[in-house]
């Protein structure tokens, strides 16, 4: 649940239901698609439009059961998708393998706070040297962005830069994303930036 | 330093974004951008402007934040951590009261729970099995014209006859098989089953089906008895087939390896089909059903061999869709989801039927 430090302007009820009812499925949700859809590559893409369309239809009605209704979407969606690239021969049978496994996941919405944590403390430690520090200052020690700054020796500016990138690496181990899923980018990334400063 | 300096030029991003990969970028560029301190009234504005431009955006934006709330999670690792010192990796000591205790290198919690929860679920695999392979399993009886195999809607199953010959039964089939000294003699009483037969020239192994007799000596085909027709597909070897009651100088067809022989209003076709067609006869066989450019009419046809609650077209107009696909013999969900969405077609699930209708189309984003 989003805190009330973050109810600004932008964030209305809807986005609040759309952080507390369908972003906890997240691992899930990109577990399947990684077993179901035949390029790894695209799921990234295939989430999100997943999730505008789950946005957009709750706009109108929001969803009895948020979960089944993800998931629905996400098969109407790839349907779609393998409809308009003319594949022909649809072999269903990774598919509803993923099915049964979306059904007998257990109830809990969110990784176990162990799970969670241990995750988490994982993504940390593949940060930068750079990143983790700005990342440990802000979100634990709580500083500011100007103090970060001053206490790392880097301008506003990258301090900036080093949370937005942060925030997207320890965004996939909050949302439980497999292990090297998504992450060859941001390490090339990281590398790269780090020639520049 | 691209983002950086194009940051400090303009907003993180107002331009509209193609990529999932952009998009997350963006939003993480807002976001931090909106955590710095240097927050303005235009900012915001240009913020929602951005927000508003997508719903791809709003989403991206929404799950950085409630990523970053959630990362207030790290605030349990730095439990015991002196104010200003960063942690070195891989040094955490999970802290024993909000999480249970993980010494470094994971030790032993982690392997003691889940091994044995994972040996017992085996076990129940295992179990399960062994239950599935005795339910599954042809049921016999004894009886004067052999012993009577037979498997129920749904079900395939393959028996070892004891002249090492082996009989692989379709959906609702049933079959006599009597092993005699000079002869093996089975009657295919319905459904379809593959013959694979041990070579023994001294006892023919003879398949009777309804007035027509397929004799073998040691090779592998398939028998199908149809509504009143019969089909046979040999696959290796050759065999012969005798009508029953034909002149005694009558001489018998031959069919080759890779011919299929069909009987329609008494005659015989030989065919030779396409390999892939091939593939499609036999694919029962490991539980699969192939579908290439068939008709929904046909394909329902083969799904209801293997189900008591048959699927039903209700509407002529979608009867000839022509469908492509593996399906399992004994998922029939699998095949009526994506006949559902990807065809024009309501599935009507009833008691005792399943109901096939022309959908038409409804409003998007409605489930």
């Amino acid at each position: 649940m989003l805190t009330s430090a973050y109810l600004g302007t932008v964030i209305n009820a809807l986005d609040q239901w759309f952080a507390s009812e369908i972003l906890p499925h997240e691992g899930v949700l990109v577990r399947y698609l990684i077993r179901v859809w035949p390029n790894r590559s695209e799921v990234v893409d295939l989430r999100q439009d997943i999730y505008v369309r789950v946005y957009e239809s709750a706009r109108t009605a929001l969803p009895t059961i948020p979960k089944a209704f993800l998931f629905a979407t996400a098969r109407n969606l790839m349907t779609d998708r393998i409809r308009h690239s003319r594949v022909v021969l649809i072999d269903s049978r990774p598919d509803f393998e993923g099915l049964n496994l979306v059904d007998e996941l257990s109830p809990e919405r969110w990784l176990s706070a162990r799970q969670e944590l241990r995750n988490l403390a994982k993504a940390f430690d593949s940060l930068s040297e750079k990143c983790r520090s700005v990342i440990w200052l802000r979100r634990v020690e709580g500083l500011s962005q100007r103090e970060t700054a001053q206490r790392l020796g880097l301008r506003e500016g990258a301090v900036e830069s080093q949370l937005a990138r942060g925030v997207r690496v320890l965004a996939r181990a909050v949302f439980g994303a497999p292990d090297g899923f998504d992450t060859q980018d941001e390490r090339s990334a990281s590398e790269h930036e780090s020639h520049h400063n | 330093m691209v983002l950086i300096r194009k940051m400090k030029e303009a907003h993180p991003s107002m331009n509209p974004t193609t990529t999932s990969k952009e998009i997350e970028e963006a939003a993480a560029a807002w976001f931090a951008k909106r955590e710095g301190g240097d927050w303005q009234p235009a900012d915001e504005a240009q913020l929602d402007a951005w927000l508003e431009a997508a719903t791809a955006h709003r989403v991206a934006f929404i799950r950085i934040l409630t990523a970053w709330e959630r990362c207030g999670r790290l605030n349990a690792l730095g439990a015991g951590i002196a104010q200003g010192t960063l942690p070195a990796r891989d040094s955490w000591r999970f802290d024993p009261v909000s999480v249970e205790a993980v010494s470094v290198g994971e030790s032993s919690d982690r392997h003691t729970g889940p091994r044995w929860r994972r040996s017992r679920g085996l076990r129940v695999i295992a179990a399960l099995w062994v239950i599935a392979t005795v339910a599954g399993t042809v049921w016999y009886f004894s009886i004067d014209r052999g012993k009577l195999y037979r498997t129920e809607i749904g079900t395939v199953s393959t028996v070892p006859l004891s002249d090492g010959s082996s009989v692989t039964l379709n959906t609702d089939t049933q079959v006599h098989v009597e092993l005699a000294p000079h002869e093996r003699r089975v009657n295919l009483d319905q459904g379809e089953v593959f013959f694979d037969v041990a070579h023994d020239p001294s006892r023919p192994f003879t398949v009777t089906v309804a007035d027509e007799r397929i004799i073998a000596v040691g090779t592998q085909f398939l028998v199908r008895r149809q509504n009143g027709n019969i089909r046979v597909l040999v696959t290796q070897g050759r065999v012969q087939i005798e009508h029953v009651g034909s002149s005694p100088g009558a001489a018998p067809t031959s069919l080759d390896a890779g011919f299929e022989a069909r009987t329609m209003q008494g005659a015989l076709l030989i065919d030779q089909p396409a390999a892939t067609q091939i593939e499609q006869l036999m694919s029962w066989r490991t539980g699969h059903l192939l579908f290439r450019d068939t008709t929904l009419t046909d394909a329902v046809a083969e799904f209801n061999r293997y189900t008591s609650r048959k699927i039903v077209i209700a509407d002529r107009g979608i009867a000839g869709i022509r469908i492509g696909g593996s399906f399992r013999s004994d998922d029939i969900g699998a095949f009526l989801w994506l006949v559902q969405s990807g065809f024009p077609v309501k599935v009507e699930q009833r008691s005792d039927r399943i109901v096939l209708t022309q959908r038409y189309p409804r409003r998007e984003g409605s489930l």
